[in-house]
């Protein structure tokens, strides 16, 4: 399948658009690995777009979010066969997950909540608002950056329902 | 056609499943069905149907390559707009549901759904399974 790369003239942009994120006083880490995802992914820099462009302050934190979803989806370079679910099993995955992700959500207010998680990791706070919030698997590469954020085990961010 | 169910889209049935956005009935009677059509796309007739396929746009308006969208009108209690974004290559792949809110919210999957099928073009995507 031919890939589709964004094309040079549209390269400046993005970075035009991380110093506004910068000045917004987004973590550095997000800024620079948006910047860097946008000039490969044409989606995230339609997000950097959209973000750029919006005045509404709840809707810039649901597009931050999901810059942070679409960078984390881009640090997957292989093909993975995952497990087969059947939808009938749906209902008792998400109380899975629902039921881990509220365990997590303790350990961190007991650290000082989502605020000082967000500093500690990196990751813009509307994103893991939305982490906490979702039904959806937690990625690893999130759950390593809590866990080393709060220096948790292995055994604290073990999930069967994890991608 | 084969009919792969992507992690992302295993995410978003996920959550509307956890927040009821259709039954259990109507993903059998309704969802499950229609999805099912793929296997003989584009001959099925439903599929010259503007109202329940078309082709994805984005913010622009540009047609984005490769994207589709499946599209139900009053499902669930809330009678909600429901979409399917699906990447159709050599094999379709079911991207992400949603429910259609606003204008907003269709630019945002609009650009995630871009995302998605530059990751299947260059075979980085998580399989979870066939439809059949």
């Amino acid at each position: 399948m031919k890939t589709h790369a964004v094309t040079s003239d549209k390269n400046i942009e993005p970075i035009e658009i991380g110093h506004k994120m910068h000045m917004a006083g987004l973590p550095n880490e997000f800024v620079a690995s948006a910047v860097r995802t946008a000039f490969e992914f044409e989606g995230v820099h339609d997000l950097m777009r959209l973000w750029s462009e919006e005045s509404d302050e709840k809707e810039k934190n649901e597009i931050l979010a999901d810059i942070q979803d679409m960078i984390d989806e881009c640090s997957q370079k292989e093909k993975i066969e995952g497990t087969y679910i059947r939808f009938d099993d749906l209902n008792e995955i998400a109380k899975h997950i629902r039921s881990f992700k509220d365990q997590l959500r303790l350990i961190v207010s007991k650290n000082g909540g989502i605020k000082a998680l967000a500093t500690l990791t990196g990751i813009p706070q509307p994103s893991l608002s939305r982490f906490f919030s979702s039904n959806t698997m937690p990625r690893r590469v999130t759950l390593l950056k809590i866990a080393r954020a709060l220096k948790l085990s292995q055994i604290q961010i073990a999930t069967e329902w994890s991608r | 056609m084969d009919i792969i169910i992507t992690a992302w889209a295993l995410d978003s049935y996920l959550e509307l499943k956890h927040n009821r956005v259709f039954s259990d009935e109507e993903y059998k009677k309704t969802i499950r069905p229609d999805a099912l059509r793929l296997d003989n796309y584009p001959d099925d007739p439903k599929f010259k149907n503007n109202k329940f396929w078309s082709i994805a746009t984005d913010q622009d308006g540009n047609n984005i390559e490769d994207g589709y969208k499946m599209k139900w009108h009053q499902i669930g209690n809330g009678k909600v707009q429901l979409r399917l974004t699906v990447g159709i290559f050599a094999e379709a792949f079911l991207c992400e549901a949603y429910v259609k809110n606003d204008p907003k919210t269709e630019k945002r999957k609009m650009a995630r759904f871009k995302v998605y099928l530059e990751k299947i073009r260059r075979n980085e995507y998580t399989e979870n399974g066939r439809l059949a």
